[in-house]
């Protein structure tokens, strides 16, 4: 098992950080009314521990029993889709926007089928179900406008936990309907501390400065800290404090295309680099994180004067990317508009010399 | 005639074949005699002959033309002249008759003058002097049949004709046929533009005018529709092809001998120019052309049901044609073919054969063409026909005419056809004909607008023509601006995908335009123009969105005039434009807004078009970039399904992708030796359990596969090797290694599903029947616990009460259990207390 599986806290005792926030989250299970909650944060922040701490601390061991299943559905179009979930006795974890623009359907079903059908076992700790959606801020309006509604009418027989990275793409109808709960991403240190005492269980001896780099390079995503110390680990053992940390493929490759972009401002470079977002665009690397590690790339290199324009115009085109269809179109006319507001400044700075 | 001694003339061998096939004509039509006073001996190759085709065209046009019946019954008049000539003067009738023939001819041949041949100008100057003098005394109209003033007689003769036929039959004749009433029109249109021609007195034109507007019932189209094989606007050499093939049939159908092949292959050898198509000219053993079906193909307007028309007529036969109109259903279709093709027999050997036209046959349903087919290669079993009991042999030439060509249905029809393509008529000389229809109409216009028309409309002649109608009836005169500005005459055409592309990465090289001599003005009409035609263009081609995909994808390889980026970015922007656009037209079905989105395309235009004539590729790398992603996620999907629940909760499809895929390839390939698992130390032992363990967690396994090379390799199954391959090097396990960790995976799967077999099997409850009861645990203490008996002082007094009574203890509690004949069904619990 990888480490990040292996030492993943189970209950709120065992949970590293975010301590107040897990003695509320525990209270509130501790009251017989539970409301719909909406967990969101950044990736690797702990969202999905939290969420299953919660139904542990509701449920009692038996939500451990998981078991995967199928479910199929029809829609209207008589098309049938089918759909991977997680439950338990007492839970059914779904990611409608597996199903892509039939999110909609999956939603309505799932909540109705869980909604009517009541809790059968009379032992049961509550008289509800929760049902968890993964992933909302990729459900499309449809579906979200479908499920405001349904959270009301279905509170008797189950509960909605949401998870999300971000709340901005929720509705507001949804986000108000539910308590939302913020899991901020770890800080280095807390990183650090749990790479040393995860390494301790293993039986690894991580030397400090190592692991503050390692915390460093996660970008404070826990998840991906455990992952580079263990491939560190396979990398090179025993520890050196210099150790090459190895590095997102992905990551390094818009590192690659935003050097070809500030190196030369042509066509030619836009032809290069719509092949490569090609590349990425085909690896399912979401274009909204595309665009985050581009821009974080260009502003390194950018003048101060010209980054509030180039800020302006990425938010600009990530936003309308998320109407649009064709990320490439947005993707490439964010790259050229750089390269045009690159090159003027160029230009300018040049021409005064 | 077809012995020319020089067959390199080119031009005059063309008339020679002409001249040969008119002049079989009139004998076959039966009317020799108006021939031999008129022909004159041949000196001059293009007068003789536009006579000769007039001449015979009058006896069509005023009796064929109106429909076949009309000339059937005048044939027989005809025959009888021809048996006995003597009786000419008595036969009033036919003396009429001939005197009109011979004023039609004179008034056709002076027109035709004008238009084609200025030769014979000292014949012409006579029959116009007399053409004039005729004119005056027409109005008058009412000397009917007594006199033998030829102008009274005749035009009095066609007036009635069309008063009677407006009032009662015409209507129910077919659209595209002349009646005698548009066709008097039409010969009062000619002597007009005659008089207009010749003499200068404006007030006949004045006259003619109110005359015109009564015409305008008859469109233009049918009114100058050809009418002689000469007239034919398309194709000189399709024209003649078609024609031989027509004649190619005389030796079936009249049994003559086709004379053309000796010319024809002279011909061919010699030139070069009027070869686009060798026909076969060899005849079967019926005589037959080696092709019995002609294929018409072509675009719409140019002519092609025209000239099956004339050439069928010129080649001396009746015309049966059968278009989307008529019912075409297989029985319909049998019928109309048997009853055209097999009336040989009945039908006088003077009258004119049949000659059969398929117009519009690509619509027809397929049975019909199949069966088509079949009767063109000879049905094998016709017992209907009482003595004939052979095979039928058609003896009729089919023509066939088509929009497309490659439709489907058509394509067996192909194989047995001679295929004329239609090529595009000239833009001069359709402008050429164009001109001179206005000239007659007097409708005010020049040559280079006519010129403008004809390209703006394609060399369409169906739609320049009524566009001039249009005018005309609009009382104004057509200018270049009007032809130039107005949207008229364009038709909703489909341009391919590649020509769509092309038009908006090129500039058409801006046409002299006398209107705007100044330079400015010049270049932005240009523009202007340039705007519409794209506009145009993207509208109607109307798949927008493989249109800009194209363009995205070709720009950025091309040539471009402007290479600034801020051009770049603004065209890019349009790009983002219409993106957002058209998927709020599709998510939303507002289709209202798909009107914004052809002004991209201009944008682009002007970004990107060069002079020059670009290569452009078909856009693929967008549909690739969607293929692999589609391939990318199954292999996601696929990793997913099979992932253990406990670890999948933890992991969407992001987070896989982003943060855990490109680390695990790295954890599960760490360095081991290629050495025997036996061999490994603990450490390394251990590090392979690890990866085990890791792997059937993210439900990965090595696969044997066999390259192409016959290598034998192990993959990742599924191959999410596949997902990461940005260019990055990646270590790489030996083969021995990954043979060994599939291995262990197998074993550690094996032992997996093993253990959990045993844990089930202790958990799962025994069959009710094998099931033993089992004694509740009983609380021993409390039972035990020694009655403290006092005596009478309160001392505690030792009974020794076990012995005495004997009761069941817990230990020795006897079951009993009955057993004998296995009956399960009585089951009980009983003490010996009970038996006893």
């Amino acid at each position: 098992m990888l480490l990040a599986d292996k030492y993943r806290p189970k209950d709120f005792a065992n949970l590293d950080y975010h301590k107040e926030q897990a003695t509320n989250l525990k209270n509130l299970t501790k009251d017989g009314e539970f409301p719909h909650l909406l967990v969101y944060g950044p990736l690797g922040a702990g969202k999905k521990t939290r969420i299953t701490c919660i139904l542990r601390e509701l449920f009692g061991p038996g939500v451990e029993r998981l078991k995967m299943e199928t479910m199929n559905f029809t829609t209207p179009s008589n098309k049938k889709l089918e759909i991977m979930t997680i439950s338990s006795n007492y839970h059914i974890e779904v990611n409608p926007s597996d199903v892509g623009i039939y999110d909609r359907v999956v939603i309505m079903d799932i909540i109705k089928n869980v909604a009517q059908s009541q809790q059968l076992n009379v032992n049961a700790a509550r008289e509800f179900k929760v049902v968890i959606l993964t992933d909302v801020d990729n459900l499309t309006k449809d579906a979200q406008h479908a499920l405001r509604r349904t959270m009301e009418k279905y509170i008797a027989n189950c509960r909605i936990i949401m998870c999300a990275t971000s709340i901005s793409r929720v509705i507001p109808a949804i986000s108000s309907r539910c308590l939302c709960i913020r899991v901020p991403a770890p800080e280095e240190s807390v990183i650090v501390d749990i790479l040393q005492s995860t390494c301790k269980k293993e039986d690894i001896s991580l030397p400090p400065v190592l692991a503050k780099r390692i915390a460093q390079a996660s970008n404070r995503n826990l998840r991906r800290a455990l992952l580079i110390c263990e491939t560190c680990k396979v990398e090179q053992y025993p520890f050196s404090d210099d150790q090459k940390i190895p590095e997102l493929d992905w990551e390094v490759f818009i590192k690659k295309m935003a050097g070809k972009i500030l190196e030369n401002q042509s066509i030619e470079t836009l032809s290069n680099v719509r092949k490569d977002l090609y590349e990425l665009l085909s690896n399912d690397i979401p274009a909204g994180v595309i665009f985050e590690t581009l821009l974080r790339e260009l502003l390194r290199k950018s003048d101060v004067s010209i980054r509030e324009t180039v800020i302006k115009e990425a938010a600009e085109h990530e936003h309308r990317l998320v109407q649009g269809n064709k990320q490439i179109f947005h993707l490439e006319s964010f790259v050229a508009k750089f390269m045009y507001v690159y090159q003027t400044f160029m230009q300018e700075m040049f021409g005064d010399f | 005639m077809s012995d020319y001694p020089n067959p390199d003339e080119e031009f005059e061998l063309m008339y020679a074949d002409e001249l040969e096939l008119l002049q079989e004509d009139p004998q076959y039509n039966a009317t020799p005699e108006e021939i031999a006073p008129k022909e004159p001996p041949l000196q001059n190759e293009s007068t003789p002959q536009t006579q000769s085709t007039s001449n015979k065209r009058n006896v069509e046009e005023l009796f064929g033309d109106i429909s076949d019946l009309d000339f059937a019954q005048f044939e027989p008049e005809a025959k009888k002249t021809k048996l006995k000539p003597s009786k000419e003067d008595e036969l009033k009738e036919l003396m009429e008759h001939i005197l009109l023939l011979r004023k039609l001819n004179k008034e056709k041949a002076n027109v035709l003058s004008i238009n084609t041949s200025i030769s014979s100008r000292a014949r012409n100057a006579d029959r116009d002097s007399r053409n004039i003098s005729r004119r005056v005394p027409k109005y008058p109209y009412i000397t009917v049949r007594r006199s033998d003033g030829e102008d009274l007689y005749v035009r009095f003769h066609s007036e009635e004709y069309e008063r009677e036929e407006v009032l009662s039959v015409v209507k129910e004749s077919k659209v595209g046929h002349d009646v005698l009433g548009s066709e008097k029109q039409r010969i009062w249109n000619e002597a007009q533009t005659l008089l207009n021609k010749l003499s200068t007195e404006s007030s006949e034109m004045e006259l003619s005018e109110p005359q015109d507007f009564g015409s305008d019932r008859d469109l233009w189209l049918d009114l100058y529709r050809p009418k002689r094989y000469i007239e034919l606007l398309s194709d000189e050499s399709t024209n003649r092809t078609m024609l031989k093939w027509l004649k190619l049939w005389d030796k079936v159908v009249f049994n003559r001998r086709p004379k053309i092949k000796p010319t024809l292959k002279q011909y061919d050898k010699n030139t070069s120019k009027f070869r686009p198509f060798e026909l076969n000219t060899d005849l079967d053993e019926h005589d037959r052309p080696f092709y019995k079906v002609a294929l018409l193909c072509g675009p719409p307007g140019l002519g092609k049901t025209t000239l099956a028309h004339v050439a069928a007529k010129h080649a001396g036969y009746n015309i049966v044609e059968i278009n989307a109109s008529d019912d075409r259903s297989t029985e319909a279709f049998k019928t109309s073919l048997e009853n055209a093709t097999q009336m040989k027999s009945l039908v006088d050997t003077e009258n004119r054969p049949n000659c059969l036209i398929f117009d519009e046959i690509d619509g027809a349903p397929k049975a019909s063409i199949e069966y088509l087919i079949k009767f063109v290669n000879g049905i094998k079993n016709k017992p209907k026909k009482g003595g004939k009991s052979k095979q039928f042999i058609l003896r009729r030439p089919i023509i066939c005419i088509c929009n497309d060509v490659y439709a489907p249905a058509l394509r067996s029809l192909r194989q047995i056809s001679l295929v004329l393509h239609f090529p595009r008529t000239s833009s001069a000389k359709l402008a050429e004909r164009l001109t001179s229809i206005c000239r007659r109409e007097g409708l005010k216009t020049d040559l280079s607008t006519m010129m403008a028309l004809a390209e703006k409309t394609n060399n369409d002649i169906r739609s320049c023509l009524s566009m001039m109608h249009f005018f005309k009836s609009e009382k104004k005169a057509v200018t270049l601006s009007d032809v130039l500005r107005g949207s008229f005459g364009q038709k909703d055409m489909q341009k391919g995908l590649f020509a769509v592309w092309q038009d908006i990465f090129q500039i058409l090289r801006p046409k002299f335009n006398p209107l705007y001599q100044e330079k400015d003005a010049s270049k932005k009409q240009n523009e202007a123009n340039r705007t519409t035609k794209i506009f145009q263009t993207i509208s109607s081609f109307g798949d927008y969105e493989r249109v800009a995909q194209g363009v995205h994808e070709n720009f950025i390889s091309l040539k471009l005039r402007d290479s600034t980026l801020e051009g770049l970015s603004k065209a890019m922007d349009w790009f983002v434009f219409n993106d957002l656009i058209s998927h709020q037209i599709h998510t939303t079905q507002n289709y209202s807004l798909s009107s914004y989105l052809p002004y991209g395309f201009i944008v682009w235009h002007f970004l990107f078009a060069t002079t020059q004539a670009q290569k452009l590729n078909l856009p693929s790398a967008g549909f690739e970039m969607k293929q692999n992603q589609v391939r990318r996620s199954a292999i996601v999907a696929e990793m997913l399904k099979g992932m253990r629940p406990t670890i999948k909760t933890y992991c969407n499809k992001s987070s896989l992708l982003l943060d855990i895929l490109p680390f695990l390839l790295k954890i599960i390939s760490p360095n081991f030796r290629p050495v025997n698992l036996h061999l490994y130390t603990k450490e390394e032992k251990d590090a392979m359990t690890r990866v085990v363990n890791v792997m059937i967690d993210y439900n990965l396994n090595y696969v044997q596969e066999r390259r192409q090379d016959g290598v034998y390799v192990f993959n990742l199954e599924p191959d999410v090797e596949e997902l990461f391959q940005f260019s990055c090097k990646k270590r790489q396990l030996s083969y021995s290694n990954k043979q060994l960790i599939a291995r262990e995976i197998e074993l550690e799967k094996m032992r997996r599903t093993e253990a959990s077999k045993i844990d089930k099997e202790s958990i799962k409850q025994k069959p009710n029947h094998l099931q033993r009861l089992q004694a509740n645990a009983v609380k021993v203490a409390k039972t035990i616990k020694p009655a403290v008996t006092k005596d009478f002082f309160g001392r505690i007094v030792s009974t020794p009460t076990i012995s005495v009574k004997g009761g069941p203890s817990p230990s020795n509690r006897i079951w009993y259990q009955y057993k004998e004949g296995h009956n399960n069904a009585v089951r009980k619990p009983i003490k010996i207390a009970d038996l006893l």
